[in-house]
């Protein structure tokens, strides 16, 4: 079937199957900044924004995002690069693999809650598993970004 | 699970159509449980843009949609302040934001899991089911007898009580299945009901009705109701934790819980 998203603030025409997942949709036309974890909706890596919602992509139907906007990290490069000093400055960054869900998670949080404290963080960032950082290193990264960039 | 249809009707009415034209059709939440299964799915009626996704209120009900995620519960005002926002941090304790935003009360509802956050405290509300077919089921009799035929739930409809309400989620992480769930109201009467046992939510009748024949709320009343609650509510074992811890956490957070909303 024929569905329209923008994706990374371009439109595009797609074809997709029913049953198909927005993750595989993604990664099929090459965007491989999503990637894939447990696939079954408890990891948080595969995470992008559907209308700046973070959302799993591994449980989302491509063709129910149909009309909407979808962001992964390549639409967000400004914010993607700033969030990227402060985590190398706290040493929060490890092997990386969870980093573009994380950081689309933390875009959300940003704008639903701009002042957040340490734990709106530490709760709005469950769901992004990571097995290297143990997290701390991460959460004071991202409060000191968004305090600063506020 | 593979998916070979996909439909998407423009109105409740053809969903409901469909559904009973269709033996092998299926009605979509979110997706995510479903997803987790092993069988294939052969259509797949999808309730989107029908305008089953706002929470409003008048002054007597609040009404759910049912395709309202988890996060618009956890975040949503009116749900925020009804006996002490109990249903919103139920919600707000599932899973990441990413599930949350997926997952909705419809779902959680129908699937009636037994791990089930959500059931316990839906049970300790005055809680109606609202069917497209089948009209208004109190959640009660649609928890003790299951749907007799496919339907669609059109929303979750709660009755305005003024009193307080509190609930514990026990479980080993944020992300864990609970271990057990001790949810309570206190309006007009106490509602006590207790999610994962690990079977699913069931109410402590005797314990409740305790407590409504007493003449005040002290210790001692709220030991003999625990009491009660031990020796009526079936707990039992299973890899996340024993009869005997579970029987512990029954009894420590029930005392607490009657405690907070006395
Ligand atoms: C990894 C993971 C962990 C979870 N952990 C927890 C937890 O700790 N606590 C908790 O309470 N929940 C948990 N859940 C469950 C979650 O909260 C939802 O209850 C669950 O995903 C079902 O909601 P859904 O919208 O995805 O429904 P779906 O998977 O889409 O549907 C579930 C069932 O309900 C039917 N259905 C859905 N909507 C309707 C409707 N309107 N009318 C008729 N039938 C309908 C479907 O046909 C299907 O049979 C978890 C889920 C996942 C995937
Ligand atoms: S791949 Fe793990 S949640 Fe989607
Ligand atoms: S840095 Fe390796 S998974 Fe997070």
């Amino acid at each position: 079937m024929k569905v329209t998203m923008t994706i990374n603030h371009r439109q595009r025409e797609l074809d997709v199957a029913p049953g198909e997942h927005l993750l595989d949709t993604l990664r099929n036309h090459h965007i491989l900044s999503v990637k894939r974890g447990c696939d079954s909706s408890s990891c948080g890596v595969c995470t992008v924004l559907v209308d700046m919602k973070p959302v799993l992509s591994c449980s989302v139907l491509t063709a129910r995002v149909a009309g909407k906007e979808i962001l992964t990290v390549e639409g967000i490069h400004d914010f993607v690069e700033t969030l990227a000093g402060y985590m190398g400055h706290e040493g929060a960054d490890q092997c990386g693999f969870c980093n573009p869900a994380l950081a689309l998670t933390v875009y959300a949080l940003k704008h639903e809650i701009p002042h957040p404290t340490l734990d709106d963080i530490r709760h709005y960032l469950l769901g992004n598993l990571c097995r290297c950082t143990g997290y701390q290193a991460q959460h004071i990264a991202i409060l000191k970004c968004l305090e600063e960039c506020a | 699970m593979r998916i070979n249809e996909l439909i998407q009707p423009t109105s409740i009415e053809e969903a409901y159509a469909l559904l009973q034209e269709h033996e092998d059709a299926k009605i979509a939440g979110g997706t995510l449980w479903m997803r987790l299964g092993q069988h294939d799915v052969e259509r797949l009626i999808v309730l989107d843009g029908l305008g089953l996704d706002t929470i409003t209120e008048t002054n007597d009900d609040i009404s759910i949609g049912a395709m309202v995620t988890l996060r618009q519960l956890e975040t949503n005002p009116i749900i925020q302040t009804h006996l002490n926002g109990m249903l919103s941090r139920a919600a707000g304790s599932i899973m990441g934001v990413q599930v949350r935003n997926l997952a909705t009360i419809g779902g959680s509802v129908i699937g009636n899991y037994s791990f089930s956050d959500i059931i316990p405290v839906l049970a300790v509300m005055d809680t109606t089911l609202v069917f497209h077919h089948q009209g208004e089921v109190p959640l009660d009799l649609f928890l003790s007898k299951r749907l007799s035929e496919p339907d669609i739930l059109v929303a979750i409809r709660i009755r305005k009580q003024e009193g307080r309400g509190t609930v514990h989620k026990i479980s080993r992480t944020e992300l864990d299945f609970a271990l057990l769930n001790v949810a309570v109201t206190h309006t007009d009467r106490w509602r006590i009901a207790i999610g994962s046992r690990p079977a699913g939510a069931a109410m402590a009748t005797n314990a409740m009705a305790h407590l409504d024949q007493a003449d005040r709320i002290d210790d001692q009343t709220i030991a003999t109701a625990v009491e009660l609650a031990m020796e009526e509510i079936k707990l039992s074992s299973n890899a996340k934790a024993s009869q005997a811890y579970r029987r512990d956490l029954l009894s420590a957070h029930l005392r607490r819980a009657l405690n907070e909303v006395k």
